[in-house]
């Protein structure tokens, strides 16, 4: 038997390749005990190389993996997904490296686990095959256990590892089933394929197998976004993960399940939009009202951003409906937006828990305004592009999601969106409310002392990019829209 | 039909299996004491109940045994195509085993491997 | 002939796997499993998927099988406790029910259906190694590279989290 040998684009999944080769990098490394203080360094090093070659790789077409198989394809939509990806990593390594060193969890394994993640989501967010995606969510979300249960002297955190490792094992069995009867539908695994069966003529059998597909994917990745009904999770996981890492876990896995749901819904089951454009909607209100209700009584902060960070799933769900480029662009800018605000938001409370015992209430923040004032105000910043007010980036992020969805047609639900995003303001607020205007507790929960400066540094430039962006949003904008460009 | 000798090699198995069990429990004597029915005839007095808490270390012995196991469905097939391959085939299983022996190395370098 | 070898594992099968729930003694349990185990790897085997019989037998019944053992073990589970999941009993065998009859609907009209054959199945050497080999280092070069990523994190991940450490209980 002579096998025709496929001819392979290296190329292609470069970008990948070397997150991958850099994580096992970092891995390596971090087993001789004398290189431990500089790994994070290198880390941030490596992770600086893959941002160079995927930036290096925007323009240049889609290009896909193989002559025989496309299974990953080297487009702008992965690329910018994956630099937003790498910018998320970049801040919660600089955010990582005092919480890191004071739990005494400053590992290789650590580190490399983060990048490792990073490979994970960039392979979900190149793929044009359910093979490639599902594998790519599994090195995201085997990561993703280790890094939450890796505080191990911390009962929370072993907590938050088993309850993510229990729901994630049962979210990907549903991805697999569906996968299984969408393959069954369409005789391949290719998002192409599916989509030409989804478009051609077909039986009621093979309708039912592809909706039923779709909609155990759908669970699959509803639960990795924390949509409502699948969202129990969220808060209990934020709040035992070590806070770097629940930073990681609300923006770069969401924003990867997201970019995934972009591809799949939009280029994949625009045929069955009948079906799923009802049931998204609905989903997408629950999700934002639970999200927002339920945050307005916590006063545990990792809670309140676990709940924030539902809501913000919600919204982000909402353009899907106008399936427009202009919709999955403005997904595209709320996530890399989200990402600078939620990373900021958990990154004060790292860097703040870094110096003694873990800041996690309202009181623990009281009197931060005149104890320290940098912080408080980037919190302050962070907590105001969140709620969404003007000139911060969350408020852009917001109005271009809005609009979008007005164009679409979807007046109403944008109504709904907009008043329970005011709902939001009340906690938001409440956090700067008690930063500046309740007086700090007798002895502050955080010894006194400098702030760890490589996570202040993550801190200013998050702060500074959500007010850049809030003034002139027009660059990423750009960015995204051409992102969605490339998309079929 | 070409399964039809492994289905008379499972079929004679559980013949001689049970002709085995059968035969000695009706031709073997059966003189019951104490020390005869217990779990180590000649061994040991037993002092407790074998029920106890594994040390976790025997969890992580077998899932590297699970995770090394799985690389063998990779190389089976492998090796089976290896021919048609040739250098194509070499490099793309060099790149998987690369990374499995840099695990390997790993798990050894942490102690993973060393029982204390 | 091939009807009564299907209703043989398929009715082994379904009898271990009830048998399975059943019964108290995690042991057993694990026991049947690796009878459930067996009679699917038969079902493959009828179904042309002579390899995936195999490693179903070596991989799921041996090395999986071995460390559920393991678990048991570490965690010292002699009987399960009755009465803790008292409501949820009944909920979990109405609600599996019910995800059961779409299941069994689309099956149903499927077998009815035009059925779509695999883009690159059939055909001579189906399900033997040889075509799965080539179509693993062809077709599917970039998976089974990721499946190696995959396994370096599990390793890892075995090793972070059975390390030595103290865990503290409460909050």
């Amino acid at each position: 038997m002579n096998t025709a040998l496929p001819v392979i684009n290296l190329y292609a999944v470069m970008p990948q390749i070397v997150l991958v080769s850099a994580a096992t990098v970092v891995l390596i490394v971090g087993l001789f005990e004398r290189f431990r203080k500089g790994i994070p360094y290198l880390s941030l090093l490596l992770l600086a190389v893959s941002g160079v070659v995927a930036v290096n790789q925007l323009g240049l077409g889609p290009v896909p993996f193989s002559d025989v198989s496309s299974m990953m394809v080297m487009d702008d939509f992965g690329l910018v997904a994956t630099l937003v990806f790498i910018a998320g990593a970049v801040l919660t390594v600089l955010i990582s490296i005092s919480y890191a060193e004071a739990r005494s969890i400053d590992r290789g394994e650590y580190y490399a686990l983060l990048i490792y993640a990073v490979s994970g989501m960039s392979m979900m967010a190149a793929s044009t095959d359910l093979f490639t995606f599902f594998l790519g969510l599994e090195v995201l979300s085997i990561s993703l256990y280790v890094l939450i249960g890796f505080e191990q002297r911390d009962a929370g955190s072993n907590e938050g590892a088993l309850k993510y490792f229990l729901l994630g094992a049962f979210a990907s069995g549903f991805i697999l089933y569906g996968m299984a009867l969408l393959y069954g539908a369409s005789g391949s695994t290719e998002y192409e394929a599916i989509a030409r069966t989804l478009g051609g003529e077909r039986s009621d059998a093979v309708n039912l197998l592809l909706l039923g597909g779709l909609g155990l994917l759908l669970v699959g990745i509803g639960f990795k976004i924390s949509m409502v009904p699948f969202h129990a999770w969220t808060p209990d996981v934020y709040q035992g993960a070590p806070t770097p890492v629940a930073a990681f876990l609300s923006t770069g896995s969401k924003a990867a399940a997201f970019v995934v749901l972009i591809r799949l819904l939009g280029s994949v089951f625009p045929g069955l939009q009948m079906e799923w454009i009802p049931l998204i909607s609905v989903l997408a209100v629950l999700t934002i009202a639970v999200g927002n209700v339920v945050a307005l009584v916590q006063t545990n902060l990792k809670r309140l951003l676990a709940y924030s960070s539902i809501a913000h799933a919600g919204y982000m769900l909402l353009p899907l409906m106008a399936d427009s480029q202009d919709g999955s662009a403005s997904i595209v800018f709320y996530l890399i937006v989200y990402t600078a605000m939620n990373l900021g938001a958990f990154g004060v409370l790292a860097v703040l828990s870094a110096r003694g015992a873990p800041c996690a209430t309202l009181e623990d923040l009281a009197g931060l305004g005149s104890r320290r004032p940098l912080l408080a105000a980037v919190m302050a910043v962070v907590m105001f592009s969140l709620a969404g007010i003007p000139p911060t980036a969350g408020f852009m992020a917001k109005f271009y999601l809005f609009s979008a969805l007005v164009h679409g047609g979807y007046v109403e639900l944008a109504v709904i969106g907009l008043l329970f995003s005011g709902v939001s303001l009340y906690y938001y607020l409440r956090v700067v409310v008690w930063m500046y205007m309740r007086p700090a507790a007798e002895t502050p929960a955080e010894a006194a002392g400098r702030l760890s400066y490589t996570g202040m540094t993550a801190l200013c430039l998050s702060a500074l990019a959500i007010l850049a962006v809030g003034v002139f949003p027009s660059e990423l904008l750009q960015l995204a829209e051409r992102a969605v460009m490339t998309l079929p | 039909m070409s399964y039809l000798p492994l289905i008379l090699l499972v079929i004679l198995v559980l013949i001689v299996a049970a002709v085995i069990v059968t035969l000695s429990s009706y031709i073997g004597r059966k003189k019951t004491s104490a020390s005869k029915l217990a779990s180590y005839e000649c061994g040991v007095p037993i002092k407790d109940s074998a029920r106890k808490n594994f040390s976790v270390k025997f969890y992580l012995i077998a899932i590297l045994f699970i995770l090394f196991d799985v690389e063998i469905i990779y190389l089976y097939p492998w090796a089976v195509v290896y021919g048609d391959l040739q250098l194509y085939g070499a490099a793309a299983m060099g790149v998987f085993f690369l990374l499995l022996v840099i695990g390997f190395l790993y798990e050894w370098k942490r102690g993973a491997l060393e029982w204390d | 002939m091939e009807l009564y070898f299907f209703l043989f594992f398929a009715i082994v099968a379904v009898a271990s796997s009830v048998a399975m729930i059943l019964q108290r003694n995690p042991i057993y349990c694990v026991l049947l499993l690796i009878m459930v185990m067996i009679s699917i790897a038969g079902l493959y085997l009828m179904l042309d998927a002579q390899f995936v019989a195999i490693i179903q037998i070596v991989v799921y019944a041996g090395a999986i099988m071995v460390l559920f053992l393991f678990v048991i073990m570490l965690l010292n589970l002699s009987r399960e406790e009755g009465g803790v999941f008292r409501i949820q009993k009944p909920l979990a065998v109405l609600l599996a029910a019910l995800l059961f009859l779409p299941v069994a609907a689309m099956v149903m009209s499927y077998a009815g259906g035009g059925t779509t054959p695999p883009a690159d199945g059939g055909g001579a050497g189906f399900g033997e190694v040889e075509q799965i080999g080539t179509l693993l280092f062809t077709k599917y070069l970039l998976p089974v590279e990721i499946a190696a990523v995959l396994l370096l994190i599990a390793i890892v991940g075995a090793v972070v989290l059975t390390r030595k450490g103290t865990v503290s209980v409460g909050e």
